[in-house]
């Protein structure tokens, strides 16, 4: 058991306020227009460490935003009422490592969003330079989750566990223009980029990362923990002196070689010393990356993580991962309090990525991004990624999620049905899936000439990538009915893997069969 | 009418092998698990793909095994790996008679 944590920064203090009931009253004038269609959230227990708020309370939204705080608010005629006796209201939970786009995430991003409790959540590298107009384009505006991206440095993303990276060795591999072009003109929505210390990389794309992320005035988000061998040497700790004040350094408290851990069972100086320039330490639990021995270690030794994120993906939904709150959960059953915990799924990361405008509190005039929890009771086993596990007393629950106003119950079953976590079970290889038969003429006709252009390729990712996207410019056909049509075509789930790169680890025989199936069937819709 | 291809091997008695409970065995050298899922038994190769965890310490997810180490998943169908695209542990025909299985391995 931790005696206490040794949190390294004023803003990280453990919130010390008692539990009063707050008696201020804050609003932004929308409880005088009764018109307003609203809802208000009656007598919970409201914990906002960001304006230092912890006490029962009344919370009327409107128009999709927080109208008041305060004691005994009455709702207008025709408001919806939540009464939220005994249950804890906090600002809407962010997840700053998940993965909601690409080859390893999920057919429905709200499922590990908002359904879960979550009101915000950073893709952690699914798209790259390549494959940002297909992250664009599938991706947001298309969730009820705020959705942000940590680009990653090699083009083509993530898109699945055989891709080892090696390509980011070549420069040419890098696009930088391309990358400064995206970020420019996307800068609502690229919150950094990320880059893996793997030690097959060397450390020159590192430097080069880091450079870029310079250029960009953006944070360098640093993958540690080797996947796949156990290489002689790694380059944690001169990736570590690489980083500033505002970077990160993400699964801090991985098991896997090139953690935070030196050779002689100590934290490693340069953690130490990135920590106090002002270095971010950030959660991302996973499937590889949580051990509650290396936690309770570095955490005695001053490593604290200043966001607590799940890396939820395909393979850890069903477990160890399950949700955030799961994970808050497990990091509670080793010292931390709720609030301690709070805090680093709302105001830290709203306050590191430059949120706080959007996210991270319950201030009037905020989104009205509600996460209801409550506390439960009990005796909880939690694993860690190792396969070892803490007994916890407390396990924080989904009670309801307000996002931009609309009530939203919790869901697990959604987020761990296997049509949401497994491609390969929601292909369709023997039969033309259903959803094909609603692609419309255009689509079918986009599918025709994608197939004369495939015929005559390289069956490899890059040339397939460019292809389905010179097709489509040149078809004058939307992008994302374009991937619609190509996903449609092959699996019965939305998932979102980049669609070239996705195409080129199936048999090409298959695919090309496949595209002049749907290409020549007559079952076309017509949309007016 | 004689089969081709590798022998039947007989490798437990049914009565030894717990429900929803998963048993490494040896067959002519080859490392297998031996699930009994429900009333259906299976044989899937031991070792993932990936790293190499024990799927016999694995646990069994809906209708797939799913590693220890990383959570990677495969069909008890047909051995395909779920939520790892490229990797597959391979099925084994079994067959029980007078309360034994056996297991036909599938060298493909």
């Amino acid at each position: 058991m931790i005696p206490s944590i040794d949190l390294h920064r004023g803003k990280n203090k453990i919130h010390e306020n008692t539990r009063n009931d707050t008696n201020s009253e804050q609003t932004v004038g929308l409880l005088s227009n009764p018109v307003n269609k609203g809802l208000l959230l009656k007598n919970g227990l409201v914990v906002d460490i960001a304006q230092g708020l912890d006490g029962v309370a009344d919370i009327a939204i409107a128009e999709g935003k927080i109208g008041a705080i305060g004691q005994n608010l009455e709702a207008g005629p025709d408001d919806q009422i939540l009464d939220l006796s005994g249950k804890i209201v906090c600002p809407g939970f962010f997840d700053i490592h998940v993965h909601a786009y690409g080859g390893i995430a999920f057919a429905d991003p709200d499922s590990i969003g908002v359904n879960l409790g979550t009101t915000s959540m950073v893709d952690a590298g699914g798209a790259g330079a390549y494959t940002w107009d297909e992250f664009e384009a599938l991706i947001l505006g298309q969730t009820k989750t705020d959705i942000y991206l940590w680009l990653l440095m090699r083009a083509a993303g993530i898109y699945g566990f055989q891709d080892t990276w090696t390509g980011a060795r070549s420069l040419i591999d890098i696009p930088i223009n391309r990358m400064l072009d995206i970020v420019e003109a996307n800068r609502d929505h690229i919150v950094g980029l990320k880059m893996a210390e793997f030690a097959a990389l060397g450390l020159g794309p590192m430097k080069i990362a880091k450079g870029v992320a310079n250029v960009l005035e953006l944070p360098l988000y640093v993958h540690i923990g080797e996947l796949f061998e156990s290489p002689p040497e790694t380059y944690t700790e001169p990736t570590l002196n690489l980083l500033e004040a505002g970077d990160y350094v993400t699964h801090c408290y991985t098991p896997c070689p090139g953690n935070l851990i030196g050779k002689d069972g100590k934290v490693l100086p340069e953690a130490l010393a990135a920590r106090d320039r002002g270095v971010w330490f950030d959660l991302a639990f996973g499937g590889f990356n949580f051990s509650f021995d290396v936690a309770e270690q570095l955490m005695h030794q001053g490593i604290v993580p200043s966001t607590i994120s799940t890396d939820l993906q395909q393979i850890n939904v069903t477990g160890p991962v399950y949700s955030l709150m799961h994970v808050m959960s497990a990091l509670m059953a080793i010292g931390m309090s709720f609030e301690d915990v709070l805090e680093r799924v709302t105001v830290n990361p709203a306050e590191q990525l430059g949120f706080t405008d959007k996210a991270g509190s319950l201030k009037p005039g905020m989104p009205a991004d509600v996460t209801v929890v409550e506390i439960q009771n009990g005796d909880f086993v939690f694993d860690d990624t190792t396969g070892k596990t803490r007994r916890g007393k407390q396990l924080i629950a989904p009670v309801v999620t307000i996002k931009a106003g609309e009530v939203i119950y919790p869901n697990r079953e959604l987020a761990e049905d296997e049509s949401n976590w497994s491609i390969e079970s929601s292909m369709s290889y023997d039969l033309v899936p259903p959803h094909a038969n609603l692609l419309d003429i255009d689509q079918r006709k986009f599918i025709g000439k994608l197939l004369e252009g495939f015929r005559v390729l390289n069956w490899e990712g890059v040339s397939l990538h460019e292809s389905f996207h010179n097709t489509r410019r040149q078809h004058g056909i939307d992008l994302r009915r374009a991937a619609e049509a190509v996903i449609h075509s092959f699996m019965t789930s939305r998932f979102t893997p980049p669609i070239g790169f996705f195409l080129a680890t199936h048999d090409r025989d298959f695919v090309l069969s496949r595209l002049a199936q749907v290409a020549a069937s007559e079952r076309a819709v017509v949309r007016n | 009418m004689t089969e081709e291809g590798p022998s039947w091997e007989e490798v437990l008695d049914l009565n030894e092998t717990p429900v929803d409970q998963l048993q490494g065995v040896k067959v002519k050298g080859k490392d297998l698990v031996i699930i009994r899922h429900g009333d259906r038994y299976l044989a899937m190769d031991r070792w993932c793909p990936h790293q190499d965890g024990d799927m016999a310490e694995g646990r069994i997810v809906g209708k797939s095994l799913k590693c220890p180490l990383h959570g990677f998943m495969f069909s008890l169908d047909h051995g395909r790996g779920l939520n790892c695209p490229g990797f597959n542990l391979r099925v084994h025909e079994v067959q029980v008679e007078n309360g034994r299985l056996s297991v036909r391995l599938n060298s493909g």
